[in-house]
């Protein structure tokens, strides 16, 4: 069954940002980034699209549909 | 006046954490206030302990530094409201119709009385879950 995954976990690894960070500053709360990371909730478009801005990638880098 | 002077002297910005320690200690503020008033007798003492209560916390939120609600929340608040609805919707008309046919055998008044409230209770549900689902989905562009 196809389903969205993400790098989500591994990006912040990368840039050295915990949860709380991501979830500042794309303005959510820490539960969810820890929701989406854990593939239990899946964002809305707009989300997707700061979570990829911040990591300075395009979405499709970030999110994928497998 | 006092709460206002107060909250204004509060720092700026609030974590999280302590807005919803905050938050614990007004209900049970409020719980105790109702208490007494209703040992006292007195409805007034009630209504001000609820809106002291009440200003504080909406006061207090306006210094909350973070995001207490997002799109997750507000997705869990719909299915969880939607659960609700259907729930009491079904078990308050359920439950009115059997008080109101029980009551016709008995020909129990107070019996009655309850049936037809939770029946027009639950009507009164469908009529706000009605209403309310027209307006969101015109508003999130659901017309034709």
């Amino acid at each position: 069954m196809a389903a969205i995954h993400n790098r989500i976990k591994v990006l912040r690894a990368e840039f050295g940002m915990t949860q709380e960070d991501l979830a500042q500053k794309t303005g959510v709360t820490r539960q969810t980034i820890f929701a989406v990371e854990h593939n239990k909730y899946v964002p809305s478009l707009e989300l997707a699209f700061k979570i990829a801005s911040v990591f300075k990638q395009p979405l499709e880098n970030v999110f994928n549909y497998t | 006046m006092y709460e206002i002077s107060y909250i204004d002297k509060m720092p700026i910005s609030m974590k999280i954490k302590t807005f919803l320690k905050l938050k614990v200690v007004t209900a049970f503020f409020i719980a105790a206030i109702v208490g007494v008033s209703v040992s006292l007798n007195n409805l007034y003492l009630s209504i001000a302990g609820v809106l002291i209560g009440v200003l504080f916390l909406v006061l207090v939120k306006s210094r909350v530094n973070g995001v207490l609600v997002d799109e997750r929340v507000i997705s869990v608040s719909g299915r969880a409201s939607y659960a609700a609805y259907a729930v009491s919707t079904v078990f308050f008309a359920f439950m009115g119709l059997f008080l109101l046919m029980s009551s016709k055998g008995t020909g129990d008044l107070a019996v009655e009385l309850i049936g037809t409230v939770l029946c027009y209770a639950s009507m009164l549900l469908m009529a706000v879950y009605a209403i309310s689902y027209h307006y969101l989905n015109r508003k999130y562009g659901g017309h034709s």
